[in-house]
């Protein structure tokens, strides 16, 4: 299986690949040729998704940058338009889209927050590593994940979580 | 240890945490435990404390990283592959 990245969904390919071959499901957008973009954001939109990864109990994740969260969809993925059922960096399912990254519009650091993050990895004891491209930080998240207002518990790049 | 910005993350088989920035790629050893650790190794820059910009513009040069946002490494873990956007 593999996932590939559009700017505002993931689709899914099965085995065996070939030429041309049409993608078997899309996350973030209800069909293959939506592009919607939503404000505030839906549980099962996405904007500007920028990486990719699976956790160890086999999840997705992905950064979605445009919406200042990480998502995890749980397994298995077997629907087009699914819900994601955890949302770093945001209190609701709901988050305001990001127009223009500037200090007007600018997220607060804070322990729970994220502002336009573009990376993520797991490493091999389950913790979630967010690059947290907007607050010039790298976060650390301890698993079990809360669906909302995740704390993340280090923090490299900064001497805090608020500077 | 200030970032401008961090982009991606990856991990070697040694408890090392890699991060691509701006104009460098950082290398932390694990477990960390404490916030703001100190990196082990730079590269794309001679030492830790030159500033993270590129002093050519976007030039390119053997030695010298201009917006590394991906960071990967090979299946058998001897070589990392920087994405220089």
């Amino acid at each position: 299986m593999t996932i590939e990245l559009c700017f505002t969904n993931l689709i899914k390919l099965s085995q065996p690949f070939h030429n041309g071959q049409q993608p078997f499901h899309v996350v973030g957008q209800p069909d293959l040729i939506s592009n919607e973009l939503p404000d505030p954001s839906n549980a099962n939109t996405l904007a500007s998704p920028w990486a990719i990864a699976f956790d160890l109990e086999g999840n997705l994740w992905t950064v979605d940058c445009l919406y200042n969260r990480v998502l995890q969809y749980p397994r298995p993925f077997n629907q087009d338009f699914q819900s994601a059922s955890v949302f770093i960096g945001q209190s609701s399912s709901n988050s305001p889209l990001v127009t223009n990254a500037t200090a007007d519009n600018h997220t607060p650091s804070t322990k729970t927050s994220l502002f336009t993050p573009s990376g993520l990895a797991f490493d091999e004891d389950g913790n979630l590593w967010v690059s947290d491209s907007g607050h010039n930080r790298i976060l650390r998240y301890k698993p079990p994940f809360t669906a909302f207002s995740k704390e993340a518990d280090i923090v490299l790049g900064k001497r805090d979580f608020i500077s | 240890m200030w970032f401008h910005p961090p982009f991606n993350i990856s991990f070697d088989l040694t408890h090392g945490l890699w991060i691509s920035g701006w104009t460098r790629v950082l290398r932390f050893s694990l477990p960390i435990l404490s916030n703001r650790p100190a990196a082990t190794l730079v590269i794309g820059k001679p030492d830790f404390i030159t500033p993270d910009i590129h002093p050519n513009g976007n030039n390119p040069s053997a030695d010298l990283l201009y917006a590394a946002t991906d960071i990967a490494f090979d299946p058998f873990w001897k070589y990392v592959y920087l994405r220089l956007q």
